[in-house]
């Protein structure tokens, strides 16, 4: 029987635990949000974590662990998931134009505006059909509430480039959403 | 004052907190007097409050434990068996014993005074602790279950068996079990090292409606 084992009373792993346990929910959040799947983000944040404790004296010694266990995240769902979903979805260029074809919603909202279900489907579905580089972006930024200087430490970029980064994501996700009617077919970009 | 150029490319660093006080009072002079720009404004504010708002589901249960649990043993597989085992101090039950050295023709069996009381679909965490006086290298551990409970992750396997080492000292073995129907019966924690076996009895008691839940920590040594 593999993946069960006696734990010794006295664990060595209370200072892991101190240091980890309040990020671990904000982990989680953040890798359903890459991810898309509970048992993927429940993976991620395993992976990671099983990574991490042998590093613990690292650990101790970082001084912003927030955004430093966010980039590390980042770093392995690249590492590990998307490249398994690039493999088998092919490849897209983070900031390439319009790779990608998405049939939307044909029946223009009379009203102009939708309730929050529709909302939430419409949101998902525009944010998905953003780059990877947009759409991390996006997640971190305006859904998780990152700052631009912690996200220079997550995506190890300039501010200035996530900043001009951010604009266009969110310019090409606000096309994406379309608050006046839908087209037939939208082109958007991969 | 801005003008709409100017105001539209101050929007999202309005919206993002990231413009001083006069930026912010000029740009703000400008919408009160534009009705274009503040709807412009009002767009963008929604879309952030629906990214905000897209919901993400809770972890399944015990998560927290399994995964700083499964961290200090490296393992990196996911839930299944090891969704039962979380961390050793976290467990809502927890059960000690003490294992001793034995003749085989002894067999000792040990009743445990605790009663693990659950209700029928709500998952138990439940620890049995193992105080050993010397380490123990090559032990057969047997985990028997009762009709009707189950460990998270098997479904339907009654016994469960695998091989390990047991430190000197003290060895939490945590279970998550699930009770699928009423049952009164007994785990059983069987530790067999060469032709000697200990038995551990553990009673268990599931309802519908959980009447009589025990509370969320019990200690009981038994010495042999």
């Amino acid at each position: 029987m593999s993946g069960f084992k006696l734990i010794p009373f006295k664990s060595r792993g209370a200072g892991f635990e101190r240091l980890i346990s309040p990020h671990l929910e904000s982990l989680y959040r953040q890798a359903y949000r890459f991810t898309g799947s509970r048992h993927d983000a429940e993976d991620l944040v395993q992976e990671l974590l099983t990574r991490l404790y042998p590093k613990l004296k690292e650990l101790q010694k970082v001084e912003e662990l927030r955004p430093w266990l966010a980039r590390s995240l980042h770093n392995l769902f690249i590492d590990t998931i998307r490249s398994r979903q690039r493999s088998a979805l092919g490849k897209s260029d983070p900031d390439s134009e319009a790779i990608l074809e998405v049939v939307v919603d044909t029946t223009p909202d009379p009203a102009g505006a939708f309730d929050q279900q529709d909302q939430a489907r419409q949101l998902a579905l525009a944010l998905e059909s953003l780059s990877e580089a947009h759409r991390d972006l996006i997640i971190m930024h305006d859904v998780e509430g990152y700052t631009l200087p912690e996200l220079t430490v997550i995506f190890e970029q300039p501010l200035g480039t996530l900043k001009s980064r951010l604009h266009r994501a969110r310019k090409n996700l606000r096309e994406q959403i379309k608050m006046e009617p839908f087209k037939k077919t939208q082109r958007v970009s991969g | 004052m801005m003008n709409c150029e100017q105001t539209n490319s101050f929007l999202e660093d309005y919206l993002d907190g990231y413009l001083d006080e006069a930026q912010r009072q000029e740009l703000e002079a400008h919408l009160a007097a534009c009705q274009e720009c503040q709807t412009d404004l009002d767009n963008r504010n929604a879309v952030l409050k629906g990214l905000r708002a897209l919901p993400v589901p809770r972890p399944s249960p015990g998560f927290e434990e399994r995964v700083l649990s499964n961290a200090r043993q490296g393992n990196r597989k996911h839930v299944g068996f090891s969704a039962g085992f979380g961390s050793a101090v976290a467990a809502g039950l927890m059960v000690w014993f003490v294992v001793g050295f034995w003749h085989p023709s002894d067999r000792p069996e040990h009743n445990a005074l605790s009663v693990i009381v659950m209700q029928v679909e709500q998952p138990r965490e439940v620890s049995l602790a193992f105080n050993v006086p010397h380490a123990i290298r090559d032990v057969t551990f047997r985990i028997e279950l009762p009709e009707g409970i189950e460990i998270e992750g098997y479904p339907e396997q009654r016994e469960l068996v695998w091989m390990d080492q047991l430190p000197k000292g003290r060895n939490v073995m945590n279970l998550n079990l699930v009770a699928r129907q009423g049952v009164n019966g007994e785990l059983l924690a069987r530790i067999q090292h060469g032709d000697k076996e200990q038995v551990f009895h553990v009673p268990v008691r599931a309802s519908m409606n959980g009447v009589g839940i025990t509370p969320s920590f019990e200690q009981n040594t038994i010495s042999i």
